[in-house]
């Protein structure tokens, strides 16, 4: 016969178990059948793969591979680490233990997309806050971005009118419990869009915010062959598109166009703001070449680019607005994977998925966005192949992003699957948290998410 | 000026959904993966559920699972009966328990500031199930899993001494003195 003692336990152990649900247990990932050594545990092999900086401490012969990977990050090195920034043999507080402390730098809540819902979660566990409101004319969102502060956030609503679809931009403010206040729709016209918005989250609806919360920049004009979080491959230059960014005034509406040559079949995805005007962004182009950190036209040239823009700077040639960062280009048909990544805050620094053999391959690495180079290498092996959307939180010190996983469940590709789980890296550790928030495909709309 | 926009849309190109399918389908994969992924999507969420009750730290409860998993896939070759690979596995996880409250106990680690209730359920958790999940946690290790083991996971005294892998007896003498103290924490008379 149970006791009191017994009900009590029961109740609240059952309590706590059923608080877990299907949706929140992350993917199995296995170490590489290749790389992996008997006797090696799988936690420390997830430990080095994370931050390469411990590979020569732990010294074994079973970790050549990730050793390799480090060395042609340390080389490239120009030698001087940044101040502030711990370099891989300094990795701060917290990068010995299991999981780093969390910084007070850390927000304590991001929101994501998904499915057309926008959600306010907690950073530290991932769990759902509240739902962000969404006013009667919207049926979807479809993007989120984050202004500096951990409590000012946009949204991309997408809208159905007599005429065709639409989309119009809108503010949420969130409490100090992270509950979202009113929803507020941003002065503008709605933009026109030839299709549904969602169209099975083949689509991405890349835009930002500056940090101060006064313009929003977003691209336009092309179809983008892949989705958030997903390896589907690089974006592909596409004929007889003409890529253009524009930058948004939130208070007026007013819009200014910077657009790309129309020959280069130009995508642009993925951007993001520094200080002063520079507006970071990733571009895929045709018929160019690279000169001293600009485009030019050349024959037969593709070019993946990470490029910033000097929005304050007359000219509304997208191309010769910009200095490229960093870049890698193919003489062969089909566009090189990589770079693509985000400028920092503060404008010094460009986080970059470098090219790698496949899309989503290349190591992550913080570069200088003066000259280019390589300051030091962040993620090497498979925990690099990281996804998209990457977001850098307003301190610069987290970034957040997808971390696919190795083998996603497919048991029917019509109906959404998780295809990985967002992660924050932190950048002064180079400690890699993974977060319950599964990134889902073929849902209604695409996955993004910001912070 | 305001401007209207022919927006980014369109379906995937032939070509990238070909990669997307390559990327994304399952591919051949060896017999030990297959076998250890088959068993961890039918019992990842228990496993996890059980961790998560013992070590109260949602964070931690998944790392314990996924490294029991990613250790039975290591040995998943010299396992002499694959037919008992759960029971391996849930092993595996109260091993994975019990060193991580050795690693909170070396380091001095406080609970993590990670909350183990999901927003639906920390609404549902009285103060009451507070108190006896403190109480669980203050109990030796022993005795906890063999509570958790008999009233959580609703497991016979044989499954019980099986997963702590102690003999029926010591499990069934376990979960008597863990109900005695734990009845003391929560200041219940017997």
């Amino acid at each position: 016969m149970m006791g009191r003692t017994e009900e009590r336990l029961r109740d609240a152990t059952t309590a706590l178990g059923s608080s877990l649900h299907g949706g929140d247990i992350p993917a199995l990932r296995l170490p590489e059948a290749a790389g992996r050594s008997p006797g090696r545990r799988p936690a420390l092999y997830r430990r080095l793969a994370s931050r390469p900086w411990l590979v020569p401490v732990a010294a074994a012969a079973s970790v050549i591979a990730v050793i390799g990977l480090v060395t042609v990050g340390v080389r490239a090195l120009p030698g001087n680490a940044l101040p502030g920034h711990a370099g891989p043999g300094h990795a701060g507080p917290g990068s010995t233990g299991r999981r780093a402390a969390a910084s007070p730098d850390l927000p304590r809540y991001l929101v994501t997309t998904v499915d057309g819902q926008a959600a306010v979660r907690a950073t530290a566990s991932g769990r759902l806050i509240a739902a962000v409101p969404r006013p009667a004319s919207v049926y979807a969102y479809e993007g989120v971005a984050a202004a500096s502060g951990d409590r000012t956030y946009f949204l991309a609503g997408a809208m159905t009118t007599s005429g065709g679809w639409k989309v119009a931009f809108f503010r949420v403010s969130l409490g100090p419990d992270g509950h979202p206040g009113p929803v507020q729709r941003l002065p503008g016209t709605p933009l026109d869009v030839p299709f549904p918005v969602i169209s099975g989250g083949w689509m991405n609806f890349y835009f930002a915010v500056t940090p101060d919360g006064r313009q929003l920049a977003y691209a336009s004009g092309s179809p983008v062959p892949y989705g958030a979080g997903t390896p589907y491959g690089p974006a592909t230059t596409f004929p007889n598109t003409n890529e253009r960014v524009v930058v948004q005034d939130v208070a007026t509406g007013g819009r200014r166009t910077w657009s790309a040559w129309s020959s280069a079949e130009a995508v642009v995805s993925q951007l993001s703001w520094g200080p002063s005007g520079h507006l970071g962004y990733d571009i895929a182009l045709a018929g160019v070449g690279v000169s001293q950190h600009r485009l030019i036209r050349k024959a037969g040239g593709n070019v993946s680019a990470f490029m910033v823009l000097a929005t304050t700077a007359p000219g509304s040639d997208l191309v010769r607005n910009s200095q490229v960062v960093s870049y890698s280009s193919s003489p062969r048909s089909g566009t090189p994977s990589g770079p693509r990544g985000v400028i920092s805050p503060d404008g010094q620094l460009a986080y970059l998925q470098l090219s790698g053999a496949q899309a989503g391959s290349g190591p992550l690495v913080e570069a200088s966005v003066a000259t280019g180079a390589t300051v030091r290498a962040l993620l090497a092996g498979p925990d690099a192949a990281i996804g998209e959307p990457m977001s850098i939180e307003g301190g610069g010190r987290y970034l957040l992003f997808p971390l696919p996983v190795a083998h996603p469940r497919v048991v029917n590709s019509d109906v959404p699957y998780v295809v990985g789980h967002l992660a924050r890296l932190d950048l002064h550790t180079g400690q890699v948290t993974m977060l319950s928030v599964p990134v889902m495909a073929e849902i209604n709309g695409a996955f993004d998410a910001a912070w | 000026m305001d401007l209207d926009i022919p927006w980014r849309a369109g379906r995937m190109p032939a070509e990238a959904g070909q990669r997307a399918g390559s990327g994304m389908g399952i591919e051949s994969e060896a017999p030990a993966a297959l076998a250890v992924t088959a068993l961890y999507r039918e019992h990842a969420l228990g496993l996890t559920r059980l961790a998560l009750v013992l070590v109260q730290d949602r964070q931690a409860a998944e790392d314990i699972v996924q490294d029991a998993f990613c250790g039975l896939h290591k040995r998943w070759d010299h396992l002499r009966d694959t037919d008992r690979a759960l029971s391996y596995a849930r092993s595996a996880v109260l091993n994975g328990c019990r060193s991580e409250f050795r690693r909170r106990k070396a380091s001095r680690h406080q609970l993590p500031d990670v909350p183990a209730w999901s927003a639906e359920s920390a609404a549902l958790a009285s103060e009451e199930r507070r108190e006896v999940l403190r109480a669980l946690l203050r109990l030796p290790a022993r005795q906890r899993e063999a509570l958790v083991l008999r009233y959580y996971m609703d497991l016979s005294e044989a499954e019980t001494a099986s997963a702590m892998r102690v003999s029926r007896g010591t499990a069934k003498s376990t979960a008597a003195r863990g109900i005695a103290a734990l009845r003391q924490l929560l200041g219940e008379e017997s």
